[in-house]
Protein backbone atom coordinates (compact mmCIF):
# COMPACT_ATOMS: atom_id res chain seq x y z
CA UNK A 1 0.00 0.00 0.00
CA UNK A 2 2.89 2.36 0.78
CA UNK A 3 5.47 1.21 -1.77
CA UNK A 4 6.30 4.76 -2.86
CA UNK A 5 6.56 6.06 0.71
CA UNK A 6 8.75 3.10 1.69
CA UNK A 7 11.09 3.85 -1.22
CA UNK A 8 11.17 7.52 -0.24
CA UNK A 9 11.94 6.61 3.37
CA UNK A 10 14.75 4.25 2.37
CA UNK A 11 16.21 6.96 0.09
CA UNK A 12 16.08 9.65 2.76
CA UNK A 13 16.92 7.46 5.72
CA UNK A 14 20.71 8.11 5.82
CA UNK A 15 20.03 11.85 6.06
CA UNK A 16 17.39 11.71 8.80
CA UNK A 17 18.15 12.17 12.51
CA UNK A 18 17.77 8.92 14.49
CA UNK A 19 14.96 8.86 17.01
CA UNK A 20 12.75 11.35 15.17
CA UNK A 21 9.45 10.36 13.60
CA UNK A 22 9.31 10.97 9.86
CA UNK A 23 5.97 11.61 8.17
CA UNK A 24 6.22 10.81 4.47
CA UNK A 25 3.67 11.27 1.70
CA UNK A 26 4.53 10.08 -1.76
CA UNK A 27 8.03 11.28 -2.54
CA UNK A 28 7.95 14.05 0.07
CA UNK A 29 9.10 14.27 3.64
CA UNK A 30 6.25 16.20 5.24
CA UNK A 31 8.01 16.68 8.55
CA UNK A 32 10.08 15.30 11.42
CA UNK A 33 8.54 15.06 14.88
CA UNK A 34 9.63 14.19 18.39
CA UNK A 35 6.79 11.74 19.01
CA UNK A 36 4.57 9.45 17.00
CA UNK A 37 1.52 11.27 18.37
CA UNK A 38 2.86 14.60 17.11
CA UNK A 39 3.38 13.12 13.65
CA UNK A 40 -0.14 11.64 13.65
CA UNK A 41 -1.67 14.88 14.80
CA UNK A 42 0.21 17.04 12.28
CA UNK A 43 -0.53 14.63 9.43
CA UNK A 44 -4.23 14.43 10.22
CA UNK A 45 -4.55 18.20 10.66
CA UNK A 46 -2.99 18.67 7.25
CA UNK A 47 -4.46 15.82 5.22
CA UNK A 48 -7.58 14.77 7.11
CA UNK A 49 -8.55 11.15 7.66
CA UNK A 50 -6.18 9.27 5.43
CA UNK A 51 -3.72 6.47 6.05
CA UNK A 52 -0.40 8.07 6.95
CA UNK A 53 3.08 6.62 6.61
CA UNK A 54 5.21 7.30 9.68
CA UNK A 55 8.56 5.77 10.61
CA UNK A 56 10.76 6.22 13.65
CA UNK A 57 14.17 6.87 12.15
CA UNK A 58 16.55 4.03 12.94
CA UNK A 59 13.80 1.78 14.27
CA UNK A 60 14.21 -1.91 13.62
CA UNK A 61 11.51 -4.24 12.36
CA UNK A 62 9.46 -5.30 15.38
CA UNK A 63 9.50 -9.02 16.13
CA UNK A 64 6.20 -10.33 17.43
CA UNK A 65 5.35 -13.63 19.02
CA UNK A 66 1.79 -14.88 18.74
CA UNK A 67 1.92 -18.67 18.55
CA UNK A 68 -1.81 -19.29 18.14
CA UNK A 69 -1.98 -16.76 15.30
CA UNK A 70 1.15 -17.94 13.51
CA UNK A 71 0.06 -21.57 13.75
CA UNK A 72 -3.45 -20.73 12.54
CA UNK A 73 -5.10 -22.27 15.58
CA UNK A 74 -6.65 -19.20 17.18
CA UNK A 75 -10.13 -20.64 17.35
CA UNK A 76 -9.28 -24.32 17.08
CA UNK A 77 -11.47 -26.42 19.31
CA UNK A 78 -12.80 -29.95 19.39
CA UNK A 79 -16.46 -30.78 19.13
CA UNK A 80 -17.92 -30.12 22.58
CA UNK A 81 -19.17 -33.03 24.62
CA UNK A 82 -22.35 -32.39 26.52
CA UNK A 83 -22.42 -33.59 30.09
CA UNK A 84 -24.76 -36.43 30.98
CA UNK B 1 -11.29 1.37 38.39
CA UNK B 2 -13.30 -0.02 35.42
CA UNK B 3 -13.88 -3.74 35.74
CA UNK B 4 -15.33 -6.11 33.17
CA UNK B 5 -16.94 -9.27 34.54
CA UNK B 6 -18.05 -11.48 31.71
CA UNK B 7 -19.82 -14.83 31.76
CA UNK B 8 -19.90 -16.93 28.63
CA UNK B 9 -22.72 -18.84 27.03
CA UNK B 10 -23.00 -20.88 23.89
CA UNK B 11 -25.38 -23.25 22.20
CA UNK B 12 -24.58 -26.51 20.53
CA UNK B 13 -26.47 -27.47 17.38
CA UNK B 14 -27.69 -31.03 17.74
CA UNK B 15 -27.94 -33.44 14.78
CA UNK B 16 -31.76 -33.36 15.01
CA UNK B 17 -31.78 -29.62 14.39
CA UNK B 18 -32.41 -28.56 17.95
CA UNK B 19 -29.93 -26.52 19.91
CA UNK B 20 -28.84 -27.00 23.46
CA UNK B 21 -27.22 -24.62 25.91
CA UNK B 22 -23.80 -25.80 27.01
CA UNK B 23 -22.28 -25.12 30.42
CA UNK B 24 -20.55 -21.78 30.88
CA UNK B 25 -17.20 -23.42 31.60
CA UNK B 26 -17.37 -25.25 28.29
CA UNK B 27 -18.57 -22.12 26.47
CA UNK B 28 -15.51 -20.23 27.67
CA UNK B 29 -13.25 -23.10 26.70
CA UNK B 30 -14.74 -23.20 23.19
CA UNK B 31 -14.99 -19.49 22.47
CA UNK B 32 -11.95 -18.33 24.38
CA UNK B 33 -11.97 -15.07 26.33
CA UNK B 34 -13.80 -12.93 23.76
CA UNK B 35 -14.85 -9.37 24.55
CA UNK B 36 -16.91 -6.88 22.54
CA UNK B 37 -14.83 -3.97 21.37
CA UNK B 38 -14.91 -0.85 19.27
CA UNK B 39 -11.82 -0.26 17.15
CA UNK B 40 -10.97 3.41 16.74
CA UNK B 41 -8.15 5.57 15.44
CA UNK B 42 -5.99 6.96 18.26
CA UNK B 43 -7.17 9.92 20.33
CA UNK B 44 -4.78 12.39 18.66
CA UNK B 45 -6.24 11.58 15.25
CA UNK B 46 -9.81 12.06 16.46
CA UNK B 47 -8.83 15.38 18.07
CA UNK B 48 -7.14 16.56 14.87
CA UNK B 49 -10.23 15.64 12.83
CA UNK B 50 -12.42 17.59 15.25
CA UNK B 51 -10.09 20.58 14.90
CA UNK B 52 -10.55 20.43 11.15
CA UNK B 53 -14.30 20.16 11.56
CA UNK B 54 -14.24 16.82 9.73
CA UNK B 55 -16.65 14.02 10.32
CA UNK B 56 -15.30 11.32 12.62
CA UNK B 57 -14.94 7.86 11.09
CA UNK B 58 -17.50 5.20 11.81
CA UNK B 59 -15.98 2.99 14.48
CA UNK B 60 -15.79 -0.74 13.92
CA UNK B 61 -17.55 -3.02 16.35
CA UNK B 62 -16.62 -6.67 16.81
CA UNK B 63 -15.11 -9.29 19.05
CA UNK B 64 -11.54 -9.30 20.29
CA UNK B 65 -9.87 -12.37 21.72
CA UNK B 66 -7.68 -11.94 24.78
CA UNK B 67 -4.51 -13.84 23.89
CA UNK B 68 -1.87 -13.99 26.60
CA UNK B 69 0.37 -15.78 24.08
CA UNK B 70 0.53 -12.70 21.83
CA UNK B 71 3.30 -10.28 22.70
CA UNK B 72 1.44 -7.35 21.11
CA UNK B 73 -2.13 -6.48 20.24
CA UNK B 74 -3.08 -7.33 16.67
CA UNK B 75 -5.75 -5.83 14.44
CA UNK B 76 -7.38 -7.17 11.33
CA UNK B 77 -5.72 -5.44 8.38
CA UNK B 78 -9.00 -4.98 6.54
CA UNK B 79 -10.32 -2.94 9.46
CA UNK B 80 -7.07 -0.98 9.63
CA UNK B 81 -7.63 0.00 5.99
CA UNK B 82 -11.28 0.80 6.63
CA UNK B 83 -10.35 3.14 9.51
CA UNK B 84 -7.45 4.65 7.51
CA UNK B 85 -5.05 3.85 10.34
CA UNK B 86 -1.53 5.17 10.08
CA UNK B 87 1.20 2.66 9.33
CA UNK B 88 3.95 3.34 11.85
CA UNK B 89 6.37 0.49 11.22
CA UNK B 90 6.76 -3.11 10.15
CA UNK B 91 6.79 -6.31 12.14
CA UNK B 92 7.60 -9.93 11.55
CA UNK B 93 6.14 -12.90 13.34
CA UNK B 94 8.55 -15.11 15.21
CA UNK B 95 7.51 -18.59 14.14
CA UNK B 96 9.20 -21.89 13.51
CA UNK B 97 6.71 -22.77 10.80
CA UNK B 98 6.27 -19.54 8.84
CA UNK B 99 8.66 -17.47 6.78
CA UNK B 100 9.24 -13.94 8.01
CA UNK B 101 6.77 -11.81 6.09
CA UNK B 102 6.87 -8.12 7.01
CA UNK B 103 3.51 -6.95 8.28
CA UNK B 104 2.34 -3.37 8.90
CA UNK B 105 2.32 -1.94 12.40
CA UNK B 106 -0.55 0.38 13.31
CA UNK B 107 -1.44 2.89 16.01
CA UNK B 108 -5.04 2.42 17.17
CA UNK B 109 -7.30 2.07 20.19
CA UNK B 110 -9.69 -0.60 21.42
CA UNK B 111 -12.61 0.28 23.67
CA UNK B 112 -14.21 -2.58 25.55
CA UNK B 113 -17.89 -1.89 25.38
CA UNK B 114 -20.00 -1.28 28.43
CA UNK B 115 -17.23 -0.70 30.94
CA UNK B 116 -15.14 2.08 29.43
CA UNK B 117 -11.91 0.09 29.34
CA UNK B 118 -9.74 1.65 26.67
CA UNK B 119 -6.41 0.43 25.35
CA UNK B 120 -4.36 2.51 23.00
CA UNK B 121 -1.53 0.71 21.30
CA UNK B 122 1.13 2.73 19.51
CA UNK B 123 2.58 -0.39 17.92
CA UNK B 124 -0.03 -3.03 17.17
CA UNK B 125 0.50 -5.57 14.45
CA UNK B 126 -1.70 -6.08 11.40
CA UNK B 127 -3.00 -9.62 10.91
CA UNK B 128 -5.60 -11.52 8.94
CA UNK B 129 -8.27 -12.15 11.54
CA UNK B 130 -11.57 -11.73 9.71
CA UNK B 131 -11.89 -15.44 8.92
CA UNK B 132 -11.70 -16.16 12.64
CA UNK B 133 -14.68 -13.91 13.29
CA UNK B 134 -12.65 -11.47 15.37
CA UNK B 135 -11.40 -7.95 14.78
CA UNK B 136 -8.45 -7.97 17.16
CA UNK B 137 -6.26 -9.96 19.48
CA UNK B 138 -5.63 -8.28 22.82
CA UNK B 139 -1.99 -9.04 23.56
CA UNK B 140 0.34 -8.63 26.49
CA UNK B 141 1.13 -5.00 25.67
CA UNK B 142 -2.47 -4.04 26.49
CA UNK B 143 -2.63 -6.48 29.38
CA UNK B 144 0.52 -5.03 30.92
CA UNK B 145 -1.60 -2.51 32.83
CA UNK B 146 -4.44 -4.91 33.68
CA UNK B 147 -5.52 -7.54 36.11
CA UNK B 148 -6.94 -10.51 34.21
CA UNK B 149 -8.69 -13.38 35.96
CA UNK B 150 -9.61 -16.40 33.84
CA UNK B 151 -12.05 -18.48 35.82
CA UNK B 152 -12.43 -21.66 33.84
CA UNK B 153 -14.55 -23.30 36.54
CA UNK B 154 -17.31 -20.69 36.38
CA UNK B 155 -16.89 -19.88 32.68
CA UNK B 156 -16.08 -16.25 33.29
CA UNK B 157 -13.32 -13.70 33.06
CA UNK B 158 -12.65 -10.48 34.94
CA UNK B 159 -10.57 -7.74 33.45
CA UNK B 160 -9.65 -4.62 35.43
CA UNK B 161 -7.60 -1.64 34.38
Amino acid sequence: MFELEEKTYQRLRPTLPPGKFALIRGEDLVGLYDTQEAALSAGTERFGLTALFIRKVGDEVMVVTAPALSLGILRAHPQPVLPG
Amino acid sequence: MPILNQYYRAELNLPDGRSQQIPAAQALQLQGPLVEVLVTPPAVVLEALQKRGDQLPELVKGHALIDTGASVTCIDMEIARQLQLAEVGTATMQSATHADVPTPVYHFALVIQGVGLRFETARGMGATLGAQGIVALIGRDALSTCLLVYNGATGSISLAL
